[in-house]
């Protein structure tokens, strides 16, 4: 994925805007209350124990990202990714019909 | 240039707008945040571990069981006696070992001297009672305007004490005892005299309630100078 994909100028509209930092304490607040960052934790030092103190985080990281992705809550998940979509599209001016012809006006025009 | 560069940034917004309002592209976009979101989550707790297993808190040699990786046969009550147990204070003055935790404070107090040494002082003073006999000499000697005034009212106490037996001394019920006692006991001394005296020499007084001897005793003449005494108090 190149530097000035459509994907990326948006994610990091988002981290100048703020609104990242503001969905990722909402995330982090999610998984605290379900126990996921307890459960994560367990698994680490358990993997850490195994192999010593002479991991690196990247081990860790390797062995630990597939788990904790498949133990987040369906729940939390649904919200956070319905949040960030409805964000997007309301600052894109989806739910704006004004801005949004006039967009497609000036789309016509670009292609024309 | 700047008229350019504006021109891109703005054919760049309505690009990026026109690729957002379709809500599959948003849907990919929301999920790619999603992602990193979760990956930064994750890396947070990982860095955490990493950095306490580099310290080497997770070897095992240095394994301490947390509360929640204890063994399923150790009760929350066991847990709590084993601390009980384990925790005790060694004061660093004194070297004396196995002090309670609450008691370590006032225990250490007491050792460094920063105690309010009242009892100390409270002791020192009964000592010295045996020495000193009184108190008033002590104090005699700090302050003569003191002593002037304590004098001045020790005067004026001594003289309401007069004024107020004085104030007391003409009562009736006082005085009428006084004035019979002493005849009483002359007349329980006389009884043998009393009793030998011929029950025709007595009469007995209807008004007062006693007898009346018709000898020319000087005791009869006693007892006629109370009653004529008790006659003049009583109105």
């Amino acid at each position: 994925m190149s530097q000035s994909s459509p994907r990326n100028t948006a994610y990091v509209d988002l981290m100048q805007t703020g609104d990242y930092d503001r969905f990722r304490e909402l995330l982090k607040k999610r998984l605290v209350e379900c126990g996921w960052c307890d459960q994560i934790q367990v698994i680490c030092r358990e993997i850490a124990r195994e192999k010593g103190p002479g991991i690196t985080a990247q081990q860790l990281m390797d062995e630990v990202a597939v788990k904790g992705r498949a133990l987040v809550p369906n729940s939390v998940k649904r919200e956070l990714l319905q949040k960030v979509k409805e964000h997007l599209l309301k600052e894109a001016g989806y739910y704006d019909n004004e801005l949004k012809k006039k967009t497609e006006t000036a789309a016509d025009e670009s292609m024309s | 240039m700047s008229e350019d560069c504006s021109k891109l940034d703005r054919l760049k917004s309505d690009f990026v707008h026109l690729f957002l309002q379709q809500s599959e592209t948003a849907d990919n976009v929301s999920k790619y945040v999603y992602d990193n979101l979760l990956d930064e989550s994750i890396l947070e707790c990982i860095f955490e571990i990493h950095h306490n297993a580099s310290l080497g808190k997770y070897s095992p040699e240095n394994d301490e069981p947390l509360l929640t990786e204890s063994t399923p046969d150790m009760t929350v009550t066991s847990a709590a006696q084993h601390l009980k147990k384990a925790v005790k204070c060694v004061c660093p003055n004194c070297n004396r070992g196995r002090i309670l935790p609450s008691k370590f404070a006032p225990h250490l107090e007491c050792c460094m001297g920063m105690k309010r040494n009242s009892s100390r002082i409270a002791s020192q003073r009964i000592a010295n009672t045996g020495k000193e006999s009184s108190y008033i000499e002590t104090m005699s000697d700090d302050d003569e305007d003191w002593q002037i005034c304590s004098e001045k009212q020790k005067t004026s106490k001594k003289l309401d004490l007069k004024k107020k037996k004085t104030k007391k001394g003409p009562r009736p019920k006082a005085s009428v005892p006084s004035d019979i006692a002493p005849i009483n006991v002359e007349s329980v001394d006389n009884l043998a005299t009393l009793l030998s005296l011929d029950s025709s020499s007595r009469t007995w007084d209807t008004e007062t309630n006693t007898c009346m001897y018709l000898t020319d005793s000087p005791l009869s003449r006693k007892k006629e100078k109370s009653k004529s005494k008790l006659k003049a108090s009583t109105p």
